[in-house]
């Protein structure tokens, strides 16, 4: 059962739910209309606004009597909550990390183990760096071919790798003149004094 | 106590299985693949012209040396250009001869290998073909580039400094 407030027609229902912003567009603009044109209804609205802040004060009022301490008390007993349950979910450890944790005991000797057989392949994989007499490897070649530039001219396999590690050099002469090495990354250059006059190429670049 | 014991013995057999698989691997894997024979190479050299004109970019011609190219060393060149390129079959025994337009003559004689490295003896004459602008012996990985940079050259209308791409890779 509604009843209507003064001789206007609006309820208390409805004018609550405007006071509240419950009210759709149409409904709210009729009803804003109306309580502009009613000094009834304005009166009802300023006494719910009354009300609203009153109440609002109050609680304002109560929680700060309410020392911080309790909060952070409270706080904690969230946080301790959901520590507990992050433990109960926690997973195991995973299989390597068994591994290595069941491999304790012999970490050291193992590692050292390894250290001293790689230690050893380097000394062998070294020592072994000397070329072996090359006319042993392969017979001597008793013509060496120059080939001639063509665009039939063999290539070589895919020759847009870059090497690894640049070139090694194991022996340099520079011919009576001065040079260096520089050598930055995989690029190894020879830097070669050469006092001539800049010389006319034959070709067309 | 119980928990320990058990994985002790586990421990210790697998710590036997790895070290007799690293020495099998320093004394029987290693002198197999450092005895590998190179009986002969396929070299690559390239005469190429660095001015300092150009917008930085490097022909196709040049593509493998783009990287090299791309280094610091040469960030005075903006200009590279091909003048000249020859392609020797190395071997052992005796030295590959070419002579290269600007009038430089290039010998590369294979001194050997291993399984991945060739080493070689290259010499390059002065640009009249006689006395001896360097000689090096080295090593390098298949395919790997050793630049020599020569004295200042003209090409036409393009004036700089003349390198020499040296590129080999066994086989052929």
């Amino acid at each position: 059962m509604t009843h209507s407030i003064g001789q206007t027609g609006v309820s208390a229902e409805d004018l609550q739910r405007y006071f509240d912003g419950e009210l759709t567009g149409a409904q709210a603009q009729e009803l804003a209309s109306l309580v502009d044109a009613s000094p009834e209804l304005s009166a009802e609205i300023r006494q719910l606004q009354r009300m609203g802040s009153l109440v609002r004060d109050t609680l304002r009022h109560e929680a700060q009597s309410i020392p911080s301490a309790r909060f952070e008390q409270v706080w904690d007993e969230i946080e301790h909550a959901i520590d507990i349950r992050a433990d109960e979910r926690e997973p195991q450890p995973s299989l390597w990390a068994r591994l290595w944790e069941s491999l304790r005991p012999a970490r050291i000797p193992l590692i050292a183990t390894l250290g001293a057989a790689a230690l050893a392949l380097i000394l062998v994989r070294s020592g072994s760096e000397d070329p072996e007499p090359v006319a042993s490897v392969e017979p001597p070649v008793p013509n060496p071919v120059a080939v001639p530039e063509s665009p039939r001219a063999p290539v070589l396999p895919p020759t847009t790798a870059e090497p690894a590690v640049g070139a090694e050099i194991h022996d340099l002469q520079f011919g009576g003149k001065t040079g260096r090495i520089a050598r930055t990354g995989t690029v190894t250059v020879l830097y070669v004094e050469e006092d001539l006059e800049p010389k006319q190429s034959e070709r067309s670049l | 106590m119980k928990v320990r014991s058990t994985p002790r013995i586990h421990v210790s057999a697998l710590a036997l299985a790895f070290a007799s698989a690293a020495f099998a691997t320093t004394y029987v894997a290693a002198p197999t693949t450092s005895h590998a024979a190179v009986g002969s190479a396929q070299c690559q050299v390239h005469a190429v012209l660095a001015s300092k004109e150009g917008n930085g970019e490097i022909p196709k011609s040049l593509a493998f040396l783009q990287e090299t190219l791309r280094d610091d060393q040469f960030a005075a060149y903006k200009g590279f250009h091909l003048v000249d390129r020859k392609t020797l079959t190395v071997s052992s025994g005796e030295e590959s001869k070419a002579s290269l337009s600007p009038g430089h003559r290039v010998g590369i004689l294979l001194l050997g290998g291993d399984a991945k490295r060739l080493k070689l003896r290259l010499n390059l004459s002065e640009r009249d073909g006689t006395g001896q602008l360097v000689g090096t012996d080295y090593s390098i990985e298949d395919h790997g580039v050793l630049l020599i940079q020569a004295g200042p050259f003209k090409s036409g209308e393009i004036q700089g400094k003349l390198f020499f791409a040296f590129q080999c890779a066994r086989g052929g």
